[in-house]
């Protein structure tokens, strides 16, 4: 017997029963026969009937199986088994998302062929797309959808309400929203694409299929690539940063190629400048998720200063937060902002730097806060001690800030632009450095102080 | 050689800490009980030395291998049955044997015939085509048992093992563990029932509110001829548990109700001895019995050291 993967034979093993085996046959010519002699055999309503039940099969099933793949285990009690085992990462991965999903694609596959046997020319009313395209669009959308619920349901493993839910409506959002930009007629990034039906990236003219379709293997790649990382940590291994590090990087680029080149609505002395923006954006962004997902969790720091003070700096390095690592990308991007887009005076000043730099220490103060409110507690209320943070920071104190700003032209300046109104609250990047940056700098202090004396209560109470 | 080591180790679920400080060390072969209190840590500290929890600070080696570097190393040598172990209920225990083979990286050609040798070890031939859901609770365990050792580890951590077992499969369990001790396996067996641990224990590892509070070398514990005297006396008074405690060869005396307990560290015929100097000193002795130490008056002899006495 040739054994390919232990997780995929076994999960054969188990969707596979003699009825399930016989079953799809069974339906796959009853279908056709029904088909055949009911609607006439033709293409396009053979091709128009399958898609449906296609979608069911793959996206909806396959999905649904890819969610509970672990759920089952924890559930059963046999993850433990696979934690022990000498079974690896990748194995794991490959063998769960391909062996879960077995039995839809055992369906789903002859559904495909149908559907390429029956190809209409004008499937989709636009430019119709090949055969080709199609059946990559349909696969790696059913990959995409299977990987992003296995993902979801990996995240959520230790959580007390791991749920299947969540994980199926995401995978098959990501499928859906997949195959339609292979398929062409709901592209992610139309609006970056000229009148020739090309996509401009950093420079590069590339058709829209082929940048759709590189662009969902970029997505899919970092997909698997999380799995693999999140397996890693359930078999005890230690991640590294440096594939966080790349997975920042390679985001940032990717994003920072779709500044509109040559276009009028900014200079074009500023296209590097934008490109950069957006590259700090991202990363931006992704620091403030970081920061919020890692202040949930305390061991990670303490695991971190245990190392450090047994001076492993091997095991320090390993537990390094990761929203630092993320800082360390978006300060050097920062630099090059205030090198590159100087302030532009004028009866608005503003300041890409500022603005940027404002976005950092709003993302610190929220860091600081949630750290203090979340670190150490119980885990209880998680979810309702974060809407209020943020029911009151950005709903409240905003709108009573705005409140009567947008009567008169005064009103709104002294608003958004002196540095005393809505700074306090958002970035602005207007009105000048001290304006735009000191009071959230002030907040941080004022945030520290919080987390050092939440700490040194939770210290005590122990 | 230590097959176990553990040194400073740590594990919190914050707030709470569940491990303080732990060290101890484990010979190859030795077959320890890890005895506490419900909630002491044992199940956390089974799972740490398993590498199925991360702990917050410390190093643990297993056979020389630094189990926290090195997990996928570590983890060929050991078998593991938690508590709560689950099986795939859908496939047949040949296919669950198969598969753990397949998983611990099995040369192909050995699996089938490793999966026949281990399915006569723990005694399920005869079930190899049976759905792992339709076995009974005696056979689960067997199977599981069967799973942890499938690539033949040196060391084996059994959690509870016979927690819901019926008499006679708690009895062939033993048996099963005193072959495997026979052939110089390492295994750590957690349990509430010392009497069954009795049979094969080298050592006794107590654990209490996360804290290791003894690790007793039973075979030096034996060998020390110490000796629990249970006596009965007519009429009990101070003077009596005075002149017992007197004796030289008495190292411990406990009143119990009616009854009074020593600890005697003579062999048989200074215990004739010792019963004469009783009588000759008038002590009223209805009831005079030696008996062996077990791992059972060990246990509670370091649990009534230790305040918050709880029951085991």
């Amino acid at each position: 017997m040739i054994i390919i993967n232990p997780e995929f034979h076994r999960n054969l093993w188990l969707k596979f029963s003699t009825f399930r085996l016989a079953a799809m046959p069974i339906f796959l010519l009853g279908y056709l026969y029904i088909a055949g002699t009911s609607w006439g055999a033709s293409d396009a309503v053979l091709f128009s009937t399958t898609l449906p039940i296609c979608f069911i099969v793959l996206c909806i099933f396959g999905t649904y199986e890819a969610a509970k793949a672990l759920r089952s285990e924890i559930k059963g009690n046999t993850w433990d088994f696979q934690k022990m085992s000498a079974i690896g990462p990748w194995q794991l991965a490959i063998g769960k998302l391909f062996g879960a999903t077995s039995y839809a694609w055992y369906f789903g596959i002859p559904l495909l062929a149908v559907m390429a046997f029956n190809y209409p020319h004008d499937a989709f009313g636009v430019a119709t797309p090949s055969v080709g395209v199609f059946l990559t669009a349909s696969v790696l959308g059913a990959v995409s959808g299977h990987a992003s619920a296995l993902l979801i349901s990996l995240a959520s493993l230790h959580s007390k309400r791991m749920r299947v839910i969540l994980p199926l409506i995401i995978g098959i959002a990501v499928a859906s929203w997949v195959f339609k930009a292979i398929i062409g007629y709901d592209l992610p990034f139309a609006a970056m694409g000229g009148a020739d039906g090309a996509v401009r990236w950093h420079g590069f003219t590339v058709s829209k299929t082929h940048f759709d379709l590189y662009s969902v293997l970029f997505v899919l790649f970092w997909v698997v690539v999380a799995i693999q990382r999140l397996l890693r940590l359930e078999l005890q291994y230690k991640n590294a940063p440096l594939v966080w590090g790349a997975f920042v990087l390679t985001v940032a680029i990717y994003m920072a190629g779709f500044y509109p080149q040559g276009g009028a609505l900014i200079p074009e002395k500023f296209t590097a400048a934008m490109q950069y923006w957006l590259a700090f954006s991202v990363v931006a962004l992704l620091l403030y998720i970081k920061m919020l997902e890692e202040s949930k969790d305390i061991m990670p720091y303490k695991r971190f200063v245990a190392a450090w003070r047994a001076r492993d700096w091997s095991l320090a390095f390993l537990n390094v937060p990761r929203w630092a690592v993320t800082l360390c990308f978006a300060l050097p991007l920062l630099a090059t902002l205030h090198m590159s887009f100087p302030s532009e005076g004028g009866r608005i000043e503003f300041s890409l730097f500022d603005l940027g730099l404002g976005m950092l220490l709003f993302t610190l103060r929220d860091g600081l806060v949630l750290h203090a409110v979340l670190l150490g507690g119980t885990g209880r209320f998680v979810g309702f001690k974060l809407l209020f943070y943020y029911f009151v920071m950005y709903f409240l104190a905003i709108s009573a800030t705005l409140d009567g700003a947008f009567e008169t032209r005064e009103s709104f300046e002294a608003a958004f632009m002196s540095g005393g109104g809505i700074s306090f609250f958002l970035p602005t990047g207007t009105g000048g450095f001290i304006s735009s940056c000191a009071a959230v700098a002030l907040q941080c202090v004022g945030a520290a102080w919080f987390l050092n004396y939440r700490l040194k209560l939770f210290t005590k109470e122990k | 050689m230590a097959m176990i080591s553990v040194r400073g180790l740590n594990f919190e679920y914050p707030p709470q800490k569940i491990l303080t400080d732990i060290n101890f060390e484990l010979a190859e072969g030795s077959v320890t009980a890890l005895v506490g209190p419900n909630g002491a840590g044992k199940t956390t500290l089974l799972r740490c030395l398993t590498n199925l929890e991360a702990p917050l600070s410390g190093h643990i080696e297993v056979d020389g291998i630094d189990i926290h570097r090195h997990p996928r190393n570590a983890h060929r040598k050991m078998g593991y049955l938690s508590d709560f172990f689950g099986l795939y209920n859908d496939l047949t225990v040949r296919q669950c044997l198969t598969y753990t083979a397949w998983c611990q990286k099995l040369p192909k050609s050995e699996v089938h015939k490793r999966v026949e040798v281990v399915a006569e070890d723990v005694e399920i031939t005869d079930y190899l085509d049976q759905k792992a859901g339709s076995l009974s609770r005696g056979y689960r365990q067997r199977l599981g048992v069967g799973m942890a050792m499938i690539h033949e580890p040196k060391i084996l951590f059994l959690d509870e093992p016979a927690s819901g077992l019926d008499p006679e499969a708690r009895v062939n369990l033993s048996a099963f563990i005193v072959r495997l001790q026979q052939r110089g396996m390492t295994i750590i067996v957690s349990s509430h029932i010392l009497a069954e641990l009795e049979d094969y224990c080298t050592d006794m590892l107590v654990i209490r509110d996360g804290e290791i509070r003894s690790h007793v070398k039973l075979s030096e514990h034996q060998s020390a001829q110490v000796t629990r005297i249970e006596m009965s006396l007519l009429t009990q008074n101070a003077a009596h548990v005075e002149l017992i405690t007197a004796h030289p060869e008495v190292s411990q005396c406990y009143q119990e109700g009616e009854g009074v307990q020593c600890d005697f560290t003579g062999d048989t015929a200074a215990q004739s001895a010792f019963l004469k100097y009783l009588i000759q000193h008038d002590v009223p002795v209805l009831r005079f019995v030696p008996m062996a130490r077990t791992l059972k008056s060990a246990y509670m002899d370091l649990a009534k050291t230790s305040k918050g006495e709880q029951s085991v």
